[in-house]
């Protein structure tokens, strides 16, 4: 009994040293001005009020931070997945010599910080006049995230049985038509792994964006929040802390609903190497 | 014919090499051929040149970032693995409220880095929202300034690092307990051996080979890490929170010297190179 109590006692230790800066976070976010600067700060607001977030939304450029990192977003998993799918189909239907080391070799490139890459990139897309476009920024979003989606996807295909593959092949399906109409109708946990690692990863690229792109209208929530606490100063933290919110939400709402998926490709990810 | 070429296996991957070859292993190799250069931000011609390795290796500045850096990533890596163990042993007894440990560790690790900064730039303030100065304060301690001294910024960082970066290490090593036969701790019990013992002769071992892959993998992620830092302390005070990646960018973006930041970033990807190579001998002999 004594020793149940104390590991609730070490959960909830746990849990605050998680939560709290979160949870300290929301509630700076739903203060008055007056109440920020209240000293000792009260946990649970006096006053609850919503005009932070309304503020936020409507005097800053928060909403087009948010459209531009939603739209980084989709334009990444759609094109990872598309590169992704294919080669992990590949790697996990063919047999081929070193098959293992080219896997190896493409996660390497997994291992390599971002800044490494951007300075060269940097440096031809100002030459090709590729800075402040999308398409541009979203190829190497997409460039980094192959990797992973690939070792991911590989291993979600590989858990399919081939005898489903044989079956199709002996009605005459083609490779295309095997990986379209029988695979990717049963791998849809493990696309919905990759689905949402690349959608964390993509929403908090930061370097990249700060990089090639100087141009306010087109910054994501983490090069505009960046903008925002210095334009906010010491004066607004209230304000900040609702824009941390606001630009959170999204992750943290996935997490929620997706807890489970998250939990399976984390450990999936790592164990199998 | 058409069905033919799809019949081989490389023609699923020419999407990826292509997409690799042009945005990620050119780049690669054009920051080597940058980093013998002396080219700046604006110059297109660049000659041949051992000077920014002569001048960094031989400067004080950059031995100062590696410091910098190494403190980082051993003391993130160290604290990550030792509360990502302890959290996964604690949630491995799957009692009432458990999901809630888990819940609370992933909502953290999928915080960005940059709202990290953000947030735990809250918390550290001095002004009434800084919520850990008062705490500090109710002990009746004098106030931190957390991130403007050298060394408690470098703590700072650190500690901000470990809070993103526990739960996914804990998730990793939670994982891997679970795998742990039952067996083995029933027939240990028989056999009278207290909790202790069972944790030294059963789970470390058992555990092993995932606390390397672990800490390996920490290693790179921590090394890489800079968007917590930049929103912080930007890398200051002066130099004190300065690591690699920082290094590199504020050579390329601050003084616009693009062959001496592109000597950073191969510095930066022979390190990460040898920590991959680890990586890959302990898989193998893992199989």
């Amino acid at each position: 009994m004594v020793k149940k109590i104390s590991i609730y006692i070490l959960y909830g230790l746990v849990s605050i040293f998680f939560l709290l800066p979160i949870l300290w976070i929301i509630s700076l976010s739903l203060k008055t001005t007056s109440e920020i600067f209240v000293f000792p700060p009260t946990f649970i607001p006096e006053e609850i009020t919503f005009d932070n977030f309304f503020y936020v939304l409507k005097n800053t450029t928060m909403t087009t931070y948010l459209w531009n990192s939603f739209k980084l977003v989709i334009y990444t998993v759609l094109g990872t997945l598309l590169v992704a799918i294919p080669a992990a189909y590949s790697f996990s239907r063919f047999d081929f010599k070193n098959k293992a080391k080219l896997l190896f070799v493409i996660l390497i490139f997994q291992m390599i910080s971002p800044i490494v890459i951007g300075i060269p990139i940097y440096r031809y897309y100002s030459n090709l006049g590729l800075l402040n476009n999308y398409f541009g920024l979203s190829m190497v979003y997409i460039a980094i995230q192959i990797p992973f989606a690939t070792f991911l996807l590989k291993g979600g295909f590989d858990a399919i049985p081939k005898e489903l593959d044989e079956a199709a092949k002996i009605d005459g399906a083609s490779r295309f038509q095997l990986l379209h109409k029988v695979i990717l109708p049963v791998a849809l946990p493990a696309l919905a792994s990759a689905t949402i690692f690349i959608s964390i990863n993509a929403w908090s690229q930061f370097l990249l964006p700060y990089l090639l792109l100087d141009r306010t209208s087109q910054y994501p929530v983490s090069v505009g929040i960046l903008m925002t606490q210095g334009n906010f100063q010491q004066i607004s933290t209230h304000y900040l802390a609702a824009a941390s919110i606001i630009a959170l939400l999204p992750a943290i709402v996935m997490v929620f609903l997706l807890q489970k998926f998250i939990l399976k490709a984390l450990t999936a990810g790592a164990v199998k190497g | 014919m058409n069905r033919n070429i799809m019949e081989r296996w490389w023609v699923w991957i020419i999407p990826l090499a292509l997409v690799l070859g042009i945005f990620f292993l050119y780049p690669l190799l054009n920051v080597i051929r940058l980093s013998f250069s002396n080219a700046t931000i604006g110059t297109i011609e660049d000659g041949f040149t051992f000077e920014n390795y002569i001048h960094i290796l031989t400067g004080s500045g950059f031995w100062q970032v590696m410091k910098v850096t190494l403190v980082f990533v051993f003391a993130s890596v160290l604290f990550q693995l030792l509360l990502g163990l302890i959290t996964a042993i604690l949630i491995n007894k799957d009692l009432f409220g458990s999901s809630l440990v888990k819940l609370s560790m992933i909502t953290a690790w999928v915080v960005p880095g940059i709202i990290t900064g953000v947030i735990w730039s809250i918390m550290y303030s001095s002004s009434s929202w800084g919520i850990l100065n008062y705490f500090i304060r109710l002990l009746g301690l004098n106030q931190i300034p957390f991130l403007y001294t050298p060394s408690w910024a470098l703590f700072s960082v650190v500690l901000a690092n470990v809070w993103r970066g526990t739960g996914f290490s804990g998730i990793m090593q939670y994982a891997a307990l679970r795998g742990i036969p039952d067996q083995l701790y029933e027939a240990a019990s028989i056999d009278g051996a207290s909790t202790w013992q069972q944790f030294w002769n059963i789970t470390l071992p058992q555990l092993k080979p995932m606390l390397m892959i672990n800490t390996i993998l920490i290693t790179i992620y921590t090394f890489n890490t800079y968007d917590s830092i930049f929103a912080l302390t930007q890398g200051g005070p002066g130099n004190s929170t300065t690591v690699l990646s920082l290094g590199a960018y504020k050579q390329v973006f601050r003084y616009l010297n693009l062959g001496r930041g592109s000597a950073y970033a191969v510095i930066m990807l022979i390190l990460s190179g040898t920590f991959t190579i680890l990586y890959a001998w302990f898989m193998g002999s893992d199989q």
